[in-house]
């Protein structure tokens, strides 16, 4: 098993009332509940964070992009993944990702990828998603219904750009460019291992196993949701006749790890619901933009796990609903190792992501969840699957003994 | 009762269906993002003087939208290729909102084939001192208390009613999921695809026809786009006590409208 850590980057600050004052924590906020000194602060904790969860041996860190969003303030996640880069030394980095539709052209996130594939001597994830509605279309304001086309043209621009070594002429739909050319490499050959994280699209399983990349579930709703996406997306797996191997499987969930299970709910119970309550408080109008999501996706059932209609069924839970539903695995190291391992074996995941600074949790709960789960839970969790299934999806950086040292570095 | 024929376009990338009926001169009318479900009461007036074409346009019970992407051009070409095919050389355009837009880029693409043209509350421009409705993201209720004068009037609640059969509910969500997937991709994030660098090619005498408590289009807009036009005779006109579906809400008055200007 990999453990890679992950961190949205909410806004702590959210006034007490905010659900019931405010429409939407995400697309059109009131900008008035920000503050850009406190801004300063909080995106120093988080990177500080960050270089924590490296130091405590998580194999990867990862970054997404959100925008017009008060739960995740990463417009760019790459520099994010920058400023880390220079301060970690083994952790992945894991960008999850770029929502590559809207980059014109796309070779933007082609040359930043290998950037940072580049200071970091290799370390990079690639992840490209679709993009969510809210961000894509309300936010950025893009055509719903051609989304998923722009996404494919580039997709395949990007993939040439890194893999040709010649100059050359893109002639896409959306993309016209007269000289492709990448001078800068990617350590990583023939390019950095792509992972797609995904919200329940049929055919984005299909389209990920076709290309052997990464699938990831990033939900909020832990196992409940993953269960169903799980098993829609290892279902076209064998149909497909793919392996089932888990390392092409990434999942998100939320962990909260304390000395017993009581203290769990002492230490975190209040930034549980402050997340479900406040961070996914998605204006329904916003989950899912008409066009976004393929007829035969609306058909069978999925939909966006923003949205009112989501919300509705959470509202009035308490830590008992998050820990019971598994929302959450929270408690002591020993009831956290138990069920982690037990909702990893089910659905066969071989990339977990752990979140563990969830909505208004402060650093010196985050660095204590992190010691907690790192010390306690991780060692036992990564032997799942060590010796049965060969990761073929993470990085594969230099050797140490060839990485520029920061501070000492010189090139020869 | 008419019934739809189909007729296909482009080899085949567009199966059209359509209404026909009535004799006269052509009409052709282009329907609202809600579609069009039937041979509806105002068609059957245009049809006693008319040969009215109605086209259900792709996505909205016509296939091939995936073909038009997001080009305005070849929505356009979509139209004027199915009056191509159905051999009509001449025609009154009748567009209503996302078909009013579609009415007058077709109108302003090829000037000499349209006899007169109607815009009923139009799409296709915004005024930022005078916002549209972001109506893709409007629930249901929202929606109707925008589109109609009165949204407790029997029209408005049938016009948000979902069928109660579960089957039934299913295909009315997936179809309006269709209908507006295929609108926003000429109408998303605001409706502005550049017409009103084009209203000047059209030449046609034009009627502009809007409801008074229009909440989607605001009223305002008629005199935009008459500003815009100067290349044709305009004519605004404004109906009281209607919204912005004015044919289900005052069919009476606006079906006069039309047939004045039309048969003038």
């Amino acid at each position: 098993m990999k453990v890679n850590w992950f961190h949205l980057m909410p806004w702590r600050f959210l006034p007490p009332n905010f659900e019931n004052d405010h429409h939407s924590v995400w697309v059109d906020i009131p900008t008035k509940l920000y503050d850009s000194t406190r801004g300063h602060h909080l995106y120093n904790e988080f990177l500080d964070e960050m270089e924590f969860a490296d130091k405590m041996g998580l194999d990867g860190i990862c970054v997404n992009e959100h925008h017009a969003n008060a739960y995740g303030m990463m417009p760019s996640p790459n520099l994010m993944a920058a400023a880390v880069a220079r301060r970690t030394t083994n952790a992945n980095l894991i960008v999850l990702g770029n929502s590559i539709a809207m980059y014109n052209p796309p070779l933007r996130v082609a040359e930043e990828f290998a950037m940072l594939d580049l200071i970091s001597g290799g370390r990079l994830v690639a992840g490209f998603p679709v993009g969510s509605s809210p961000d894509d279309n309300f936010a950025y304001g893009f055509i719903p219904a051609t989304l998923r086309e722009r996404y494919y043209e580039a997709h395949d621009f990007i993939k040439k750009a890194w893999t040709e070594e010649e100059p050359f002429v893109f002639n896409g739909r959306y993309n016209k460019v007269r000289y492709t050319n990448m001078f800068i490499r990617p350590v990583q050959k023939p390019h950095p291992p792509i992972w797609i994280p995904g919200g329940g699209s049929v055919e984005t399983w299909d389209w990920t196993l076709e290309h052997d990349y990464v699938y990831c579930a990033l939900s909020y709703l832990g196992y409940e949701y993953g269960k169903r996406v799980g098993n829609g997306y290892w279902d076209r797996a064998v149909k497909l006749g793919k392996d089932l191997n888990p390392y092409r499987f990434g999942y998100l969930q939320l962990i909260c790890v304390a000395e017993t299970d009581a203290q769990a709910e002492k230490d975190y119970a209040e930034h549980l619901e402050y997340f479900y309550n406040k961070c996914v408080h998605i204006g329904d109008e916003f989950a899912d933009a008409p066009g976004y999501r393929t007829e035969a996706t609306v058909r069978a059932g999925l939909r966006g796990q923003g949205g009112n209609a989501a919300s509705m069924f959470r509202k009035g839970l308490k830590w008992k609903d998050f820990v019971d539903r598994s929302y959450v695995v929270a408690g002591s190291p020993a009831t956290v190792r138990d069920k982690l391992t037990w909702i990893l074996k089910d659905l066969n995941v071989g990339q977990l992501m752990a979140l563990q600074q969830i909505g208004s949790m402060p650093k010196h709960l985050v660095m204590k969840n992190t010691e907690l789960f790192a010390k306690e839970v991780m060692p036992s969790i990564k032997k799942i699957w060590a010796e049965e299934w060969e990761d073929r999806w993470s990085p594969k950086p230099l050797p140490l003994q060839e990485r520029a040292v920061p501070g000492q570095a010189e090139a020869r | 009762m008419s019934d739809l024929k189909t007729i296909t376009l482009r080899g085949g990338d567009f199966s059209v269906k359509y209404y026909q009926q009535g004799s006269g001169d052509h009409l052709v009318f282009l329907h609202a993002a809600g579609g069009l479900p039937a041979f509806t009461p105002e068609l059957q007036e245009f049809s006693k003087r008319f040969t009215v074409t109605a086209p259900l346009l792709p996505g909205f019970g016509s296939t091939g939208e995936e073909h038009l992407h997001e080009d305005v051009q070849k929505l356009v070409f979509w139209g004027w290729d199915l009056l191509d095919a159905l051999k009509i050389e001449r025609a009154i355009l009748v567009g209503h909102s996302f078909g009013g837009m579609m009415a007058a880029e077709m109108a302003a693409t090829e000037p000499g084939r349209v006899k007169k043209l109607v815009l009923v509350a139009p799409a296709g421009l915004f005024l930022a001192e005078d916002p549209t409705l972001d109506f893709f993201a409007c629930s249901p209720d929202k929606l109707a208390k925008a589109a109609f004068h009165d949204p407790n009037s029997e029209v408005a609640k049938a016009f948000v009613a979902v069928p109660s059969d579960p089957e039934a509910a299913t295909e009315a969500i997936v179809g309006r999921a269709k209908a507006l997937a295929m609108a926003g991709r000429f109408l998303w994030p605001n409706g502005d695809r550049g017409l009103n660098e084009r209203l000047y090619r059209i030449k046609a005498p034009t009627l502009i026809l809007w409801g008074e408590s229009d909440g989607i289009v605001p009223p305002s807009y008629a005199e935009a786009f008459k500003r815009l036009m100067v290349g044709s005779t305009v004519r605004v006109q404004k109906i009281a006590a209607a919204g912005h579906v004015l044919f289900a809400e005052q069919p009476q008055a606006s079906v006069k409208a039309v047939m004045d200007f039309c048969a003038s």
